[in-house]
């Protein structure tokens, strides 16, 4: 029982960083740009994709297939935005989150159009096991594992210490204070696009390596739990999707643990996930880590 | 002699310039539309392209036919054929357009027991439209509470492939074997999920964990986790290909999976020609969908004229074979009214009467203007429709994946009822 504990803390544990690091894009995004991206799950299947394009047919290794892909979808994110995003954006809140509805539709439709229906695989053994006694990790495992343990660091230093990070944060937290301090906020809606485009692709070959095979559905499927741990950590808060996007991973493959009580059905993580949600909105409206504001 | 000769010669030279036999039509005259419900796109394509094919091909081989047989009479068209995207909500939209606008008296699909209820309960029934589906959900057929049976299921149904799978696993394993299951959460996975367990339980073996999944999350290692842990004696597995890739490799993490001791169902027959991955010693059953003598002659067929690129696949025979049968008992009825069409499904599709194949069309088509009555065999096999809209003749090939990744039939049992 202990054993099936540690496994599933590990494997919460891949899943919640990966949650995490894609949400604090979607967060950010929401925070400055006052757009709830639903496109952001394509833009992982995306950024999927353009990993495996390098690292199957290219033969890339892993590392500079993910760079790319992250490369890739930043530079699609800022496309987005330029053309379509920042043209509309007076359009308000509700038509702006309809018009990504749209985007991701047909970027969905895209990639199935272009890839096709059928499932793929990074050029990694996904039938290889490495057994550290108590756990068994996969290759791809391994490789989200050590990827998160830098970048979910590195992208906490960015917000905190670096001039740009701060910048975010203030534009996200008040963006007409941030202006009247002298922030370019336009600038500062070009990086966030950057990061979270780039971020959203990391997980996106991320994603693709832990599930070991993948589809065009693959950010579709997603997507609402990137948005769910956007939520629980307070909407435009990117150190509470950080936070939320770990303990949503956690709490999902947690609560199927033989010791409580035999285990959770496994078909009700997601409805987990959406209770959890709707308890805490009720109890705290504006998420974990957020503030009260009128949007 | 010359008078002979020129006289000879006149008959010969009508003979050969006649127009070819024509048949004794009676008062035969219809026009058969057909329209194709199938996943054309996305996830379902790669198998909804193939029975799109096999329906295509076959309504054209039996329009070469009547035009060959002179029946100018007797027409047959595939009007359309729309995307159900292998979702209810697409299937109904498709299927209302192929009614309404199209005006088809036989829906050939889907294949996915989810739409096939969807659109026969909102659209085939309520209009009087002939479905010929490739659902395997013993629920279809308990669709037809009318008098007349519209939903036809050329395939056996997933309640009698739940006993097959008992069967054969006990075969293998003995009768009181601990067996978990794992089953996607949807019509099919858990409807053939409960028809094993009951058949499973009531022969003395046990279940210690059946897990059902939602097989479209993220990851599925919790699930991985459940489905190996109680050290069972075997493992049964009911999901598609791709989406089985999904929690296989995570059980194979788990170190405690053993694929030759696994058992998968009907989808899991032959994953690596579906563009996955097969796993060496695991066995699946399915409905012997390739037991007609005429089958090889349908793959051929196939292969010589199917659009580029669209893969064979043997369960696409029950396409081929439903155009087949719906003209055959519309020329029977006499009539392409849907409801008067139905009526004559079992009687083409039985004993007695001499038995035809598709190559045979010319033939069945020509018996049955002669008020003769015949046996249709399919590329399927002899199909025997029973009253229900199921068909009763139960012959399961046993698949395994084999070491070099591939699968093969290594068995075929006759299943009694």
């Amino acid at each position: 029982m202990i054993e099936q504990l540690l496994q599933l803390t590990v494997n919460g544990l891949i899943v919640g960083t990966i949650l995490a690091l894609t949400g604090v894009g979607a967060s950010l995004v929401f925070g400055i740009q006052r757009v709830a991206n639903f496109a952001h799950g394509e833009y992982l299947t995306f950024g999927a994709y353009a990993g495996l394009i390098l690292n199957v047919y290219y033969r890339a290794d892993l590392i500079t297939a993910t760079i790319v892909a992250m490369a890739a979808t930043a530079l699609l994110a800022l496309v987005i935005h330029f053309l379509v995003l920042r043209p509309l954006r007076s359009r308000g809140l509700v038509a702006m989150s309809l018009i990504t509805v749209g985007i991701g539709l047909m970027l969905r439709d895209v990639v199935f159009m272009v890839a096709g229906p059928q499932i793929r695989q990074y050029a990694i053994d996904q039938t290889r096991v490495y057994d550290l006694g108590l756990v068994r990790i996969a290759p791809g495992q391994a490789v989200a594992i050590c990827v998160a343990a830098v970048v979910v660091p590195a992208v906490a230093y960015l917000l905190a210490r670096t001039p740009i990070g701060k910048s975010m944060r203030a534009v996200s937290d008040n963006r007409d204070l941030a202006a009247i301090s002298g922030i370019d906020v336009d600038h500062i809606g070009t990086y966030v696009w950057i990061l979270a485009g780039a971020l959203a692709g990391l997980g996106g070959v991320m994603f693709a390596m832990i599930q070991g095979t993948f589809d065009p559905n693959l950010g579709y499927q997603i997507l609402f739990l990137i948005l769910t741990s956007v939520v629980l950590g307070g909407i435009g808060n990117a150190y509470g999707a950080l936070v939320a996007g770990v303990v949503l991973g956690m709490v999902m493959e947690l609560s199927t643990w033989n010791g409580f009580a035999g285990g959770l059905d496994a078909r009700m993580k997601p409805v987990l996930a959406f209770a959890a949600l709707i308890a805490l909105l009720l109890w705290r409206p504006q998420g974990l880590f957020g503030k009260a504001r009128v949007l | 002699m010359n008078r002979r000769i020129f006289v000879v010669g006149t008959l010969a030279a009508a003979a050969w310039f006649a127009p070819g036999p024509v048949l004794a039509q009676g008062n035969v005259s219809f026009t058969l539309k057909y329209g194709v419900l199938a996943g054309l796109t996305g996830d379902p394509a790669p198998s909804g392209q193939g029975w799109n094919e096999a329906a295509r091909l076959g309504v054209n081989y039996a329009a070469e036919t009547l035009s060959k047989l002179n029946l100018p009479n007797i027409k047959i068209i595939l009007v359309d054929s729309q995307d159900s995207q292998g979702n209810a909500q697409a299937g109904v939209e498709a299927a209302q357009k192929l009614v309404n606008i199209d005006k088809v008296n036989v829906i050939v699909g889907d294949f996915y027991s989810s739409v096939t209820s969807a659109a026969a309960t909102a659209v085939a029934i309520p209009n009087q439209v002939v479905m010929f589906t490739g659902g395997t959900s013993p629920a279809l057929s308990k669709l037809n509470t009318g008098a007349v049976t519209l939903i036809w299921q050329p395939v056996a149904a997933d309640d009698l492939q739940g006993r097959v799978l008992a069967q054969v696993i006990a075969d293998a394993l003995g009768k009181t074997a601990r067996i978990n299951v794992a089953a996607r959460n949807d019509a099919y996975g858990t409807n053939l999920s409960n028809a094993f367990k009951e058949a499973w339980l009531a022969g003395g073996g046990t279940i210690p964990e059946m897990v059902i999944y939602n097989h479209q999350q993220p990851t599925l290692d919790s699930e991985a986790q459940r489905v190996a842990q109680g050290n069972p004696d075997g493992w049964l597995f009911i999901d598609f290909c791709p989406t089985f890739e999904k929690l296989a490799l995570p059980l194979t993490r788990t170190g405690k999976w053993d694929p030759a001791k696994s058992f998968g169902s009907d989808t899991l027959n032959d994953c690596q020609s579906k563009g996955s991955r097969n796993y060496p010693g695991m066995r699946a059953t399915q409905a012997n969908a390739s037991s007609g003598s005429s089958f090889p002659a349908f793959k051929a067929l196939f292969e010589k004229n199917a659009k580029q690129g669209v893969k064979f696949q043997s369960f696409i025979a029950e396409s081929f074979d439903s155009v087949f049968i719906a003209l055959l008992a519309a020329i029977e009825a006499k009539s392409s009214d849907p409801v008067k069409l139905s009526e004559h499904v079992v009687n083409v599709t039985n004993d007695p009467g001499e038995g035809y194949t598709f190559e045979q069309l010319d033939k069945a088509i020509q018996a049955l203007l002669a008020g003769k009555k015949i046996h249709f065999q399919g590329a399927t096999g002899p199909i025997n429709f029973a009253s229900n809209g199921r068909i009763t003749a139960t012959s399961y090939d046993i698949w395994q994946h084999k070491p070099d990744g591939a699968a093969s039939v290594v068995k075929t049992i006759t299943f009694k009822p």
